[in-house]
């Protein structure tokens, strides 16, 4: 089946098989690798990215139902290549270990920050909850997110 | 210019924040087809047949293998910590062990027809009666795991230090409990994956791996499959964590690489969750009838455990030594004269036991901590107390434990008294007693710890593993510039050391961090490395960076010293300027030393070209790192669910080279061992199936169970140049018994005994309702 979607801003038709999911269209087809799987049970969201403004585990939808619609990953965040504000507060905060887990956290934190641009401590943890890091113990993470990083928390 | 100390940005950081980290699971090469593997539902089963028509007639399937064809052709897979290893094969025979063994793989052109292909392979099995229980294990008639050995029993080790029967007898008071470490799973957020690319024409082998020190597994490699180790590469890209649980060569991924070399095409496998709870390798799983012999005043005269130590079906790299880790810490930071410690080793029906961080350690440290905590509760001595009294206190150091380690540096009851003053000690049990009055139920424990690590000299008592380096290499090379890279022999999976090296070496240098550029994790460019495990980032690897850098500091003053016509050693090197001593006018800059040194314009040939050096550095001796926590929880004793209120951590790990970094290691080791005391299970069911195998059913802690932490750090240099003395384990020490005593004193007016953790709703709930 012929799957057209924005990604990133750029629009991409892409043949796929129905039973593919939007994490495999994404890598595979695409070759945006910056999403990851790490698990089969929906359970760790690895795999986040923005599907027409709202955070979704990409393994959970299928390419069939993006179909039409528009996705942020973790490639298009920073402006032309560079790193934007939440990507450079995750440095800042030694938000990151591994990395495997980080663009998730990213596109989570990115759609909470969006919708509630100076969120309390226990608003992040919860938005940040369906994603899983073994690394850090979620403290730099959750302080990076605090940090007030695209400055709309300014007077 | 000192960049030891400082909260630098990490070197990865800006590639992988952009999306354009590099793990196993995103390399393509062309002509790829991808594996997929046919696993044993059985715990212990005879294979009876094997069916590959279906998957051969997938469309799609390239091949496919079953260990009944295929085992002749197979190699044994030897263990590093013993010379003998039960017999396992990349792909299993004859007959099964453990619930998720290998009995056959498919290859095909996408990784969603392998697994089609795989599900349409018939196996016939004949079920065989198992074991899963240890003690079951060791009582006679048990169903034998490997039976030309006539038992399950591996092996025993018993130390008798002191006289402990004689404390025993005369102590005022004794405390014993049955004390048991549950099975747990690394489970990097990057499950296992390996690319095999063969190229037939030369003989050369490419694997790209995910774990954590390519150079010993090319040896392994080489040596299982009898291969020239000089044709054989191995890279770790980045690598989505290991924890201990990539040190290995897993049948799985040599199977990989048996087939790859087998077709001549590149083969990539990609471990799905599920497997790697089930065939990825567990952890801990420790029983321990432990006793202390007390005086009246609560001083420990002796320390007795006599305990078993579940293996699981086979040998994997450590795993029939990572138990023994737990005899001789077991005394921890106590002062304990005698000890009597016994350990049995088992074979089970379950997957093998291997390191994890903190492991051995960890499970010593959650009996000692336990048991002085049920002490203290007996005697009526405060559990801070308790402790104050029988730490090793800072004039008997150096000290000498009863098994032979010598403790140098640090004041553990500091430590301890700045843990219980940072999570309010007092205030806290006001607290406890107000809210016990409106029926609620908060804790607050303590329990130190001393992690021995910086593995591990050669030759030492802990370096005990064949084809397994202590030392460390790195080479530095300069270029004409001026600027570094770093070729180091760790191998991080998100530890930073990239980073940390770069720190150490720009001090040495004395150029801009951001003139350094560290690479790791292949052999075709790492001069040689044992890799990163337990905690010897910074003490062995840091190492031999600073040695590195020296050498190539006296190479460039070699340099300097021709170019301003003066001896070597009247060569000062400061700020980057290299001067004449006496005349600080005669100058030259490192730059331009790093040109001359290759191009030799301004002296011409008085000096060997060329501005690098390699160090292998050996450790003199392992390593300790100590501190104390202190846990506040509160039960919902209708639930069973422990709620942490407070987390406080007092550290020392002599030098910390960066902040950012150090607090990330230790926040990441408490975050594991919360998992411990209260979520994490590896289970098995009566089957031996692992109902557990999923995210779903085994549960990490997310950023709503992990509490914000508090830490502290108190600094005593290790005798080692850097004064490091490690901290990638720090964290998953103490936290799960500091917890688990905090749930005994919050349901200390129940009466109910912790003996085992994790302490999930449900079982504490069972715990308060034992009917
Ligand atoms: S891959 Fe784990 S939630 Fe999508
Ligand atoms: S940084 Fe490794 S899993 Fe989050």
């Amino acid at each position: 089946m012929k799957v057209s979607v924005v990604v990133n801003g750029a629009g991409h038709v892409v043949d796929c098989h129905p039973s593919t999911l939007l994490v495999h269209l994404l890598r595979e087809e695409l070759q945006l690798t910056g999403t990851h799987v790490g698990c089969d049970t929906s359970s760790c969201g690895a795999c986040t990215v923005i599907l027409d403004g709202a955070a979704v585990k990409s393994c959970t939808v299928l390419a069939g139902q993006a179909d039409g619609r528009e996705i942020e990953t973790v490639e298009g965040l920073g402006p032309d290549g560079r790193l934007g504000p939440l990507q450079r507060a995750f440095a800042e905060h030694f938000a990151l270990q591994c990395g495997f887990c980080t663009s998730g956290f990213l596109m989570a934190a990115t759609a909470l920050l969006r919708e509630n641009p100076e969120p309390s401590e226990s608003e992040v943890r919860k938005a940040l909850e369906g994603n899983l890091c073994r690394c850090t113990g979620y403290q730099h993470i959750v302080d990076a997110v605090l940090s007030d990083p695209t400055g709309s928390g300014q007077p | 210019m000192t960049s030891i100390g400082a909260r630098l940005p990490r070197k990865e950081d800006p590639r992988i924040l952009a999306g354009k980290g590099r793990y196993v699971d995103d390399l393509t090469v062309p002509h790829m087809v991808h594996a997929s593997f046919v696993r044993s539902p059985f715990a212990h089963a005879d294979i009876t047949s094997v069916d590959l028509a279906g998957a051969r007639e997938t469309p799609g399937v390239v091949a496919s293998y079953s260990g009944s064809e295929s085992a002749a052709g197979m190699p044994l897979i030897p263990t590093a910590a013993a010379d003998w290893a039960p017999p396992r094969t990349p792909l299993t025979g004859d007959r099964v062990l453990y619930v998720g063994e290998p009995v056959a793989m498919v290859l095909a052109s996408d990784p969603r027809t392998a697994v089609n292909g795989a599900e349409r392979v018939d196996v016939d099995y004949e079920p065989l009666p198992h074991v899963l229980d240890p003690w079951e294990a060791l009582s006679p008639g048990a169903p034998l795991v490997h039976p030309d050995r006539g038992t399950n029993k591996i092996g025993e080790i018993h130390k008798v230090i002191g006289d402990p029967d004689d404390a025993f007898a005369r102590a005022h008071h004794v405390v014993s409990r049955r004390l048991t470490v549950q099975r747990i799973s690394a489970s990097p957020m990057e499950p296992r994956a390996i690319l095999a690319v063969p190229e037939p024409s030369t003989g050369h082998l490419t694997v790209w791996l995910s774990c954590q020190g390519p150079h010993t597994l090319r040896t392994w490699l080489a040596h299982i499959f009898e291969l020239d180790e000089s044709k054989l590469r191995i890279v770790a890209p980045d690598v989505g964590g290991g924890f201990g649980s990539k040190l290995n060569l897993y049948s799985d991924e040599l199977a990989v690489i048996w087939a790859a070399l087998e077709l001549g095409v590149p083969v990539k496998w990609v471990e799905t969750r599920t497997e790697n709870f089930t065939a990825g390798v567990h952890a801990r799983d420790q029983i321990h009838d432990a006793e202390l012999a007390l005086d009246s005043r609560g001083k420990i005269l002796a320390l007795r455990s006599h305990f078993v130590g579940d293996l699981g079906a086979y040998f994997h790299f450590f795993t029939p030594v990572v138990p023994d880790l737990t005899i001789d810490t077991l005394t921890g930071n106590y002062d304990i004269p005698s000890v009597d410690i016994k350990l049995e080793k088992v074979f089970t029906n379950k997957m093998s036991i291997e390191a994890l961080r903190g492991s051995g350690r960890a499970e010593a440290t959650f009996v000692q901590e336990r048991l002085i905590e049920e002490a203290a509760r007996e005697l009526g001595i405060d559990p801070v107390e308790m402790r104050l009294r029988n730490l090793v206190a800072p004039d008997q150091l150096p000290y000498r434990t009863p098994f032979g380690l010598t403790y140098t540096g640090g004041d553990y009851p500091a430590l301890l008294e700045r843990a219980a003053e940072l999570v309010g000690y007092q205030a806290v049990r006001t607290r406890q007693a107000e809210a016990r009055k409106v029926g609620r139920h908060i804790g607050v424990g303590f329990a130190t710890y001393n992690l021995l690590c910086g593995f591990s000299p050669s030759g030492h008592d802990w370096n005990p593993m064949k084809f397994f380096p202590g030392h460390e290499s790195t080479l530095i090379r300069v270029d004409p510039q001026g600027k570094a890279v770093v070729y180091s022999g760790l191998c991080p999976q998100g530890q930073g050391s990239d980073t940390v090296v770069a720190q150490i070496v720009a001090d040495q240098l004395q150029i801009p961090f951001d003139h350094i550029t560290v690479t790791h994790g292949d052999t075709e460019t790492i001069p040689f490395g044992g890799g990163t495990h337990g905690s010897r980032g910074a003490v062995v690897g840091g190492h031999a960076a600073l040695v590195a850098a020296e050498r190539v500091v006296e190479k460039a003053r070699q340099v300097a010293a021709a170019m301003l016509e003066a001896a070597a050693q009247d060569i000062a090197y400061e700020d980057g300027v290299f001067t004449v001593v006496g005349s600080p006018e005669t100058a030259v800059s490192w730059h331009e030393v790093a040109e001359e040194a290759h191009f030799l314009k301004r002296c011409g040939p008085m000096f060997e070209p060329g501005l690098e050096a390699t160090a292998f550095y050996d450790p003199p001796d392992v390593n300790f790192a100590f501190g104390a926590n202190a846990a506040v929880v509160e039960v919902d004793t209708e639930t069973g669910k422990v709620k942490i209120l407070d987390f406080v951590s007092v550290d020392d790990y002599g030098v910390g080279i960066n902040p950012g970094i150090v607090d990330g290691q230790i926040h990441g080791g408490i975050a594991q061992g919360i998992g411990q005391a209260l979520y994490e299970q590896v289970s098995h069911d009566e089957s031996g199936q692992v109902p557990s195998a999923s995210f779903s059913a085994y549960l990490l802690p997310s950023a709503m169970e992990v509490p914000r932490l508090t830490l502290d750090n108190m600094v005593s240099p290790s005798d080692t140049p850097l004064g490091v003395r490690g901290v990638g384990e720090s964290g998953t020490l103490a936290s799960p018994p500091a917890i688990a005593n905090a749930v005994a004193d919050a349901l200390a007016p129940f009466g109910v005994r912790i003996d085992r953790t994790p302490l999930r709703p449900d079982v504490v709930w069972e715990l308060m309702h034992p009917e």
